[in-house]
């Protein structure tokens, strides 16, 4: 068991423009990001988010992601012990490398999103090798 | 008698160490005790039903294992970690990744063939019902 796990999402401030008339709680979802050469990965943990009821868009270099959670009700049934309290999911990263738009692919699994975000070719990291004379 | 009570109580190192001790408990209680437990659950009940939610976000359904031992519930999950690819950097690591055992007690006996459970969008719920034998009984008295 990492200690990363001891994290928790953590409940974050709506954004200044829009507000919603709901009002429901924001948690930033854990994130992993890593890259390689050619692509850029984002996973996410959010659960109770399906396909649907999930936002991704990226304006310039800002990437929003947003899950919209179905409030969890149990008919004739109390809350008697609360660790994760219903709420959507919101987190916005900031891209620093330029992005195949075109190629974006999101699937979502078992609460997780995962992201692949092709880097342009122009942004690509030019290898340049070194010869011995 | 008198003059215990003028001193003060910081005087004694004791004492002193019981004061400390209290505060760190109180800082510990302020952080939430509970906040390093995965996954982690909601509990619904009433006197004849128990619903436990856990999220369990990127879990496959074959990972979990759940066990019902007398009111206690265990529910042991892994989860793995992406193979590495080549030349890969890690920017973000927040999510976890291991081997997770969690127990729950409930409050009372529950009926062990009537549990259900269902695992969607990386959301566990186990609903239990209570044991027959275990609900309250009405006793009626007859008058002599």
């Amino acid at each position: 068991m990492t200690g990363a796990i001891a994290e928790r999402k953590e409940e974050v401030a709506t954004p200044q423009s829009g507000e919603p008339v709901r009002n429901r709680r924001v948690f930033a979802p854990l994130a992993d990001i890593y890259e390689t050469n050619e692509r850029i990965f984002v996973l996410a943990d959010m659960p109770g988010v399906d396909e649907q009821t999930i936002d991704i868009t990226l304006e310039k270099n800002v990437l929003t992601i947003e899950g919209y959670t179905s409030s969890q009700t149990e008919a004739g049934l109390r809350l008697v012990h609360c660790e994760s309290p219903e709420g959507n999911y919101r987190r916005v990263f900031l891209l620093s490398e330029e992005v195949d738009r075109e190629g974006i692919e999101a699937t979502v699994k078992d609460g997780v999103l995962k992201l692949v975000l092709p880097k342009s070719a122009k942004a690509m990291a030019r290898k340049i090798t070194v010869k011995t004379e | 008698m008198f003059f215990q009570e003028l001193a003060s109580p910081f005087d004694s190192a004791a004492q002193m160490n019981i004061l400390q001790e209290r505060m760190r408990r109180l800082a510990d209680s302020m952080q939430g005790g509970r906040k390093n437990e995965f996954p982690p659950i909601n509990v619904w009940a009433s006197e004849e039903k128990i619903v436990v939610v856990a999220e369990v976000p990127g879990i496959d359904a074959a990972d979990i294992d759940l066990q019902v031992c007398n009111q206690t519930v265990t529910l042991k999950t892994k989860r793995d970690l992406a193979e590495p690819q080549e030349g890969q950097i890690y920017h973000r690591r927040e999510r976890g990744h291991g081997e997770f055992t969690r127990s729950i007690e409930l409050p009372y006996a529950i009926d062990v063939e009537k549990v259900d459970a269902s695992f969607s969008n990386g959301m566990l719920r186990v609903e239990f019902t209570r044991a027959a034998s275990d609900l309250p009984k009405k006793i009626t008295v007859h008058a002599s």
